[in-house]
This record gives structure tokens, sequence and C-alpha cells, in this order.
């Protein structure tokens, strides 16, 4: 007798099972359609892609333990050094790990970062990074263009830490900070297929190399070496960052072996000539604590740098300058540290094999830009890599 | 705490889930839940503000169950002593209940309203600077909504609620405490103080009002913000063009933000079963000034003419003026007869724009903003013959449809004049502002400036886009006015339901104006 409510009863409950059920199904699948959105937004799109973002998302891509040299430091080594000359010239891999307006307060992070991934051997500081005033120093911008590329973890937070100027959690959930970015879109579009392409081929072709294809001709005197010998004082905060980060490496047991200074070439004039005189003085620091510091300012004729052709502003090198430089500091490095042919991998040989004809297509991309008379910066980012491409042979 | 901070979704999520795990035993306290998360979000505001609400809700509290009292004495006294009572005396001992009551209800207003007056007028009567001497978070709207209150009490419309508690959750709840909209006792007390259980269709078209609202306050009203405010902080720096896109802009802004910040209000109160009335209705399609002031802020409207524009345009003063004005000789003629019959309604509304400009602030400009709405109003009514013997010599139909989207735009344009004096600092700013817009018309300069705003093509053109868009939604609603969008789209497949949910949350988290980029606009009507 009891039969029929109970039909009634379980039918009723068993669509109350079923509706619940798909309630939870389609929450959660919009919880996760909402997650997998934003993390590609915030991994790809809207996260200020440019060419700091692809050179140092570039070398979290490299397999572990698979360069022999690192260059750590701001613009001025992405536009004269080329990780993929050095390896044509003489077989090592390296890499820069360097952005725009790098500062010595990141350094300790980034050395740690190389520490975790890689086993090189041999690490560069470009020194420009000391030099900034206290105002870089404390620049969000400086912070950001490493940690947003960088993976999470101790050191990420770490530098954040010590350096953040706004709510912490923006550099964590960098979608909150860099969401309105949608209105530049058309600007960085071309960078963002380059992340997803370097993603997706597990390593980038030009190794974060950047010029301008423009010719700056100095219009006042150019000092030489031999006339810059005073020193100058370094700014607080530099003079502070760099001490502490010499005493680390000390601390952790690096000696010159494996750690070296270097000022690559620029040019000096009334309007930089203090840089080059903190330059000096950072010299003096770094040599206290007993590693190497080389300058290869412009008029080292081992070089042959042409202050009139191979510079696109007083700072930085134009692909001429990147050629030769290039060349003679990864000789440089083979003669004074014994940094041979690197061991790799049948796979990572295929890749850095690529490393030398791009940077050739490179080369001719931006003489093909000269010759144009176009003014262009040229580096790995979509609209230069169509053109690129077609140039590699 | 912003409405549109990450602290007011995780404080909303978790006295939901307080209100609705409440133990069922004890489901007619649930509404303590709602009072302490009231008074949580106003503590959040600032400590030291607090004695405010408090004297607000103490004083009308005892204040209306004084004259509860005096009411049901005076019904007691008169019902036992009804056989030795002549009608002369019932009718003195009722007037003299109602003088007395009336003093009581003068008392709490004068009182009330005073700090109101004094904290906006203080600093620059007695100070001499500008602005407010405090912002007191929600003073105006929980004023106005327990000076309704007392007023219903007095006219004996609504009992007097004799448990503290419950009507100090009337007074600080907090979905409507920053803007409104102002509640009437009869239509929202009962639903405070009702448990309701979780309803997940209610829970789901709350979410969506209120994801309607976060998208029309952070992604427009915000981002429009951005260009405002570089005009405001240097007014004088900028061409009749620049000028006239502003006031432009300003509309939508305006329009966005508040009516964003409703949305959100409401939708926050229905998840909690709270139905609160509707404050816009597309007040942009109004064909006259008088309609526009019936479709925005609807409860202030209403509040005013409850409280103030009946009890005006009803009083024996402006009675015997109508009744003077028709027994005279112009009286006799047609026009003298009908300005006889609309001067206490017309005179009345502009009063009544007349306080609506002085609540705004103190600032001649505020009172320049009343002053022209309420002069339009009662012009309006007044010359009501004339322009209708105007359209019968010109054969148009009023309500026909080019004479209707001419009605629409002209009330637009007449809306936007007032906006003028809100947009400009100062009274003589926007006296200058008319000036330039006439006077100073250049496309390429005004071009020039624009860009520079803050707000580059990308984003204009966003605003542009995301203006049509209102347009088309309000279109809808205004066409389909028995039902509501949420309610098309609940007829949809799930697929399309679901959709416009993924959507609607994508556009606030990528078109919002949030986290340390921007700079986002406190919701525009708080200051008030």
């Amino acid at each position: 007798m009891n039969k029929q409510p109970d039909k009634k009863t379980d039918k009723k409950q068993n669509t109350k099972a079923r509706l619940y059920r798909n309630r939870t199904i389609k929450i959660v699948s919009l919880i996760l359609a909402l997650a997998v959105t934003v993390l590609f937004l915030q991994e790809f799109i809207l996260c200020n892609p440019n060419h700091n973002s692809e050179r140092v998302r570039g070398y979290y891509l490299e397999d572990e333990n698979s360069l022999d040299v690192i260059v750590v430091g701001s613009s001025e080594v992405y536009c004269c050094y080329s990780a993929g000359l050095a390896y044509q010239e003489c077989g090592f891999t390296s890499y820069p790990y360097a952005t725009e307006g790098n500062t010595v307060r990141n350094f300790k992070t980034i050395f740690d970062e190389i520490r975790r991934t890689q086993t090189p051997k041999l690490i560069v500081f470009e020194i420009n990074g000391a030099i900034y005033g206290d105002k870089n120093i404390d620049k969000e911008v400086n912070l950001r263009r490493v940690s947003d590329n960088m993976p999470l973890n101790d050191n990420k937070v770490e530098l954040v830490e010590k350096g953040a100027t706004s709510d912490q959690i923006e550099y964590y959930v960098p979608f909150i900070k860099y969401h309105g970015a949608w209105d530049t879109l058309y600007n960085t579009i071309g960078w963002s297929i380059s992340l997803i392409q370097d993603k997706l081929r597990g390593y980038n072709l030009l190794k974060g190399i950047k010029n301008r294809t423009q010719i700056f001709v100095p219009d006042s005197k150019v000092y030489s070496t031999s006339e810059l010998q005073k020193r100058r004082p370094l700014f607080r905060k530099s003079d502070e960052e760099l001490n502490d980060f010499l005493q680390y490496l000390v601390d952790e047991g690096y000696d010159s072996e494996k750690i070296l200074f270097i000022r690559v070439p620029h040019i000096t004039t009334d309007v930089n000539i203090t840089r080059y005189q903190r330059g000096n003085s950072i010299a003096d620091t770094i040599r206290r604590y007993g590693f190497n510091f080389v300058s290869f300012e412009s008029d080292d004729p081992e070089i042959g740098i042409d202050v009139n052709k191979d510079f696109y502003n007083i700072e930085h090198m134009n692909v001429y300058g990147l050629q030769k430089f290039s060349k003679f500091f990864a000789h440089y490095l083979q003669d004074n540290y014994n940094i041979g042919p690197s061991e790799l991998t049948e796979e990572q040989k295929e890749e850095w094999d690529k490393t030398g004809p791009y940077y050739e297509a490179y080369v001719k991309y931006n003489e093909q830009l000269f010759s144009e008379g176009k003014d262009i910066e040229v580096a790995e980012n979509y609209p230069c890599m169509r053109e690129i491409n077609k140039l590699v042979q | 705490m912003s409405y549109t901070s990450i602290k007011f979704l995780i404080f909303v999520t978790v006295t939901m889930l307080v209100y609705f795990l409440f133990p069922k035993r004890f489901k007619e306290y649930k509404w303590t839940v709602l009072l302490a998360a009231s008074y949580v979000f106003y503590l959040c505001a600032g400590v030291q503000y607090v004695g405010f609400i408090l004297f607000t809700t103490t004083s009308t509290f005892l204040g209306a169950l004084w004259m509860d009292k005096m009411s049901k004495t005076s019904k007691d006294y008169l019902r036992e002593h009804k056989a030795e009572l002549s009608r002369e005396d019932k009718k003195k001992y009722k007037e003299r209940t109602k003088r007395n009551k009336k003093l009581v209800v003068a008392l709490i207003l004068v009182l009330n309203f005073g700090i109101l007056a004094f904290l906006k007028y203080a600093k620059v009567l007695f100070l001499g600077g500008t602005g407010d001497l405090l912002v007191v978070l929600g003073i105006s709207f929980y004023t106005f909504q327990s000076m309704g209150y007392i007023i219903d009490i007095y006219r004996d419309t609504v009992p007097a609620q004799r448990n503290f508690f419950k009507f100090a959750l009337f007074v600080s709840f907090f979905p409507q405490i920053v803007q409104g909209p102002i509640g009437i006792y009869s239509s929202l007390a009962e639903q405070l103080y009702k448990p309701h259980d979780f309803d997940y269709d209610r829970f789901r078209q709350g979410f969506l009002l209120i994801l309607w609202g976060l998208f029309k306050k952070m992604a427009i009203a915000d981002h429009a913000y951005i260009a405002i405010a570089s005009v405001t902080e240097h007014y004088q720096a900028y061409g009749g063009t620049t000028l006239l896109f502003t006031v432009i802009l300003y509309a939508l802004q305006l329009y966005m933000d508040f009516s964003g910040g409703i949305d959100i209000s409401r939708g926050v109160a229905q998840i909690f079963g709270i139905d609160m009335m509707e404050n816009f209705r597309r007040p942009y399609f109004s064909k006259d000034i008088s309609e526009y002031w019936r479709r925005w802020h609807i409860s202030l409207g209403n509040w005013f003419k409850s409280y103030l524009f009946y009890p005006l345009a009803m009083s024996n003063a402006f009675l015997s003026v109508s009744k003077r004005i028709k027994k005279s000789k112009f009286g006799s003629s047609a026009a003298g007869a009908h300005i006889a019959k609309v001067l206490p309604t017309s005179f009345a509304s502009f009063i009544v724009f007349f306080m609506v400009g002085i609540w705004h602030g103190a600032n001649w400009k505020y009172v320049a903003f009343g002053v022209y709405n309420g002069g339009i109003i009662m012009l309006a009514v007044l010359l009501k013959p004339v322009f209708e013997s105007v359209l019968r010599k010109l054969h148009i139909n009023p309500d026909c449809g080019p004479y209707t989207v001419f009605r629409i735009i002209r009330t637009f344009i007449l809306v936007l004049v007032g906006y003028v004096f809100d947009v400009a600092p100062t009274f003589e700013e926007s006296m200058l502002t008319f000036r330039l817009i006439f006077t100073d018309q250049n496309l390429r300069v005004g071009y020039g400036e624009i860009s520079e705003l803050g707000v580059n093509k990308v984003g204009l053109l966003f605003l542009v886009v995301s203006a049509v868009f209102i347009f088309f939604v309000s279109l809808i609603q205004e066409r389909n006015s028995d039902t509501t969008i949420r309610a098309m789209i609940d007829k949809k497949p799930a697929i399309i339901r679901w959709g416009v949910v993924y959507i609607g949350i994508m556009a606030v988290l990528i078109f919002g104006v949030y986290g340390s980029g921007f700079n986002a606009a406190d919701f525009v009507y708080a200051q008030f």
C-alpha cells in the first residue's frame, strides 16, 4: 500500500538531485571557463607584453642547465650582445637576462634565479643598473619588468617584498594591474603572438636581441677613456644595493672565476659624462670585493667601434655595433674564461643551430630597413618575425 | 567600503552565509543578521560617524512612539468619553492632539534636517570654506528615509515600530545606505523583518542585476570619469568644444554611475529576498522635464512629492492665492482661469526643486540647478495652453513619432543645460561654460584637447559603443516595460543564459576600472 507514495517521493528526490547536479556542473563549468580565460589573458594578452617579457620568459623556456653564460643587465645588454652570434662563433650557449631600466636592486633575485635554473660557467653583470639614481631604484616599472615575468617562487616573493610600491597582490596577480591595457592592444598584440609562439615552440629564436634602425652621430665632443678617470660617488640606494649584492656573492662563495662585471660600449659626451664617472667608482667597489671588472667602452681599438655609425643613441648600439661587440665579447669569454662549445642534447643542438641563421636574417632585416630609411625597433615580435622568417636561409 | 571593492564582495558573501545558515528554530530573529551586517558596514566607514545615525534612529524611534502614544491616548479618551463630550469638545480635543503631534514631528524634523543642513552649510556660512563640514556616510539617504517614516506616523498611515533594533535596521540597511533608493516604511519594513530562505532563482536574478550594475559603474562610468576629471581639475584650460563634449559625457557617466550603484544595491537586496524599488526608468527617453524627474532618482522624487509637494500644493496658503486669482478680473479670462488652476502645483514644483538644489550642497551652482529645473517645470505647466495652441496651428499631432523624437531630444538638451551646473566647479564657471559652448567651437582644437584627457581613441570608441549598447538595451526595456531583460534572458536556452553571465563577468574584469592603474571615481551621489 505504501509503494505509490514512495514512488512519488523517490521521483521528486531524483528530480531534485538531478537539478542540483546540473546546477553544480554548470557553476563549476562557468568558474573553469572564467579561470581559463583570465589565466590566458593574464599570461599572453593583458600582461604588458613587450620585448622585456619576451626576453625574460625566453630565459625560462631554456632547458635547465643548458646555458653556459648568462649576461645580466639593462637595455645596453640586449642591444649589444647576441647569443646567436656567440653560439655561431664559439659554440657556447648564452642568454641576456636583461630588461629595460634593470636596477642593481634586482641583481640578487636574478642571480638566485640563475642558480635555481642553470649551472653556468660564468655570470656576467653589466654595471649600468648601479649607476641609476634613487628614483629609478624605486620605480615600480623597473621591478615589474623582472617580477612580472618570473615564475612564482621565494625569490619573487623576496623581490616583491623588497620593492613593491602598490598592493602586493597585483604583483602576484598582474591581471589586476594590466587588465586595462585592452585599449592599447593594437600596439601589443604583436608581442602577445610572439609570446604564444615562443611558448608553443619551447624557446625563442633571436635570444632577446633588440635594436633600432637609426644611426646616431654625436654633435659634441666624445670623450676618450683616458679623459674620464675622475670618480663620482654613487647615489645612496644604488651604492647600498651594490655593496649588499657584492657581499652576498662573497658570502655565497662566488669569486671572479664565476662572476664578471663589465661595462659595454657607450658614447660619452657632456650629456652622460657623470654616468661614466660613477662607473669608475663602481669599478673600484667591485674590485674591492675581489671581483673582476672590465670596461669595453667604445674607444677600445680591439672592438673596432665607430661612434659615428654603431649607435642609435648615446647609450645603445644599433645592429652594426651589435655585430662587432658580440663577436668580440664571445671570443673574449672563450679566450679569458675558457668557455668552450657547450655540451647539448640533440634537441638542444637543433634549437641552437637555428640561432645563427636567425641572427643573420635579423641583421639583413635591419640593413634592409636602413636602406629604406625606416626608423623602427626590431626585435622578436610578430610583425618583425614575419619579415625575418622570409630572410632565413 | 565601496560597492565595487573585493572587500564588499567578501562582506556580502559572509553575510549571505550567516543569514541563510541561521538556525531554523530562531528564524524570526534572522533580521538581526542584517542589522549586524549593516552596522559593520557603517563602522567600516568610520567609527566617528556612528553617532549621527544612532541619533537619527533614536530620536525618530522615540518621536514615533511618543506620537503613537498621543494618538492612542486620544482614541482611548474619545472612546471612553464618547457620550459625555460634545461634538465641539471632541473636535477641540482632536485638534489639540494634532497640534501636539505637529510639535513632536516638527522637533524631530528640525533636529535631523538641522544636522544635515549644518554639516552641509556650516563650513560655507561660518568658516568661510567650501564643501561639507563632514561627509557622513549616507546621511542624506537615511535622514530622508527616517523623516518619511516620522511623517507617516504623524499622518497615522503606519503603526509605530516598537522594536528599536528593528527600526535601526530600517534606517541602516546596508545595500541602500550609500545612495538609496529611499525606502518607504510601509513597503520596506516587513520585507526586512520577514525571514527569507535561500532561493536559487532569486539569487541568480540578483546576481545578474549586480553584474549589470558593476558593468555600468566600473566599465562605463569610471572610464568616462577619467576624461571628465581631467577637465574639471583644469577647467579654465579647455575650449568650448571640449566643454560640450564633457557635458555630454557627464550625462552618460552620471546615469551609469548612479543607476549602476542602485542596480548593485537592488541586486544585493534581492538575494536576501528584499525587493527595493526601481530608482531609474530610462530617464533620457523622457518627453519633458517633469517626466524626466519622474524617471530619475524616482525614490527622491516620490519623497519630495509625498512630503513636500503635496503639502505645499494642498496648503491653505496656496489654495487661497488660487481662489483669489480665480475671483479677480484676470481670473475670468481663459488664461487667468488656467493660471489660477495650476499656480499652486507649479509654484510648489518650483519650491521642491529649489530645495533639491539646496540639498545637493552649499554652492550657488546647485541653487542655480534647482532654480533652472523648477523654473522650466513651472513655465511648462503655466504655458501649456500656449504650446498646445501652437501645435494645433501647425497641425502637429503631439503623439506622432517624429514629434515624440523631437520632444525626447529637446528634453535631453534641457537636461544637459542643467548638467552644466553640476559639472562646472562654481556658478561663475558654469556661466563661462555656456558662453564658451556657444562662442568657442573649434573641432580641430577640441579633437586635440579631447585626445589628451587620459582616455585614448580606443577608450573613447569603447564609450561610444557602450552608449549605443545602453541605448538599445534601454529601448528594449522601454518597449517591454511589463517585464525585465533578466526575465527575457531567463527564457533563453541554458547556453545563452550562462553565456550572458560569462560575458558579463569578463566584461567587468576586463573593462572595469580597478587596480593601481586607475583612480576609480567614488559613487557620485555618495557625496550628497
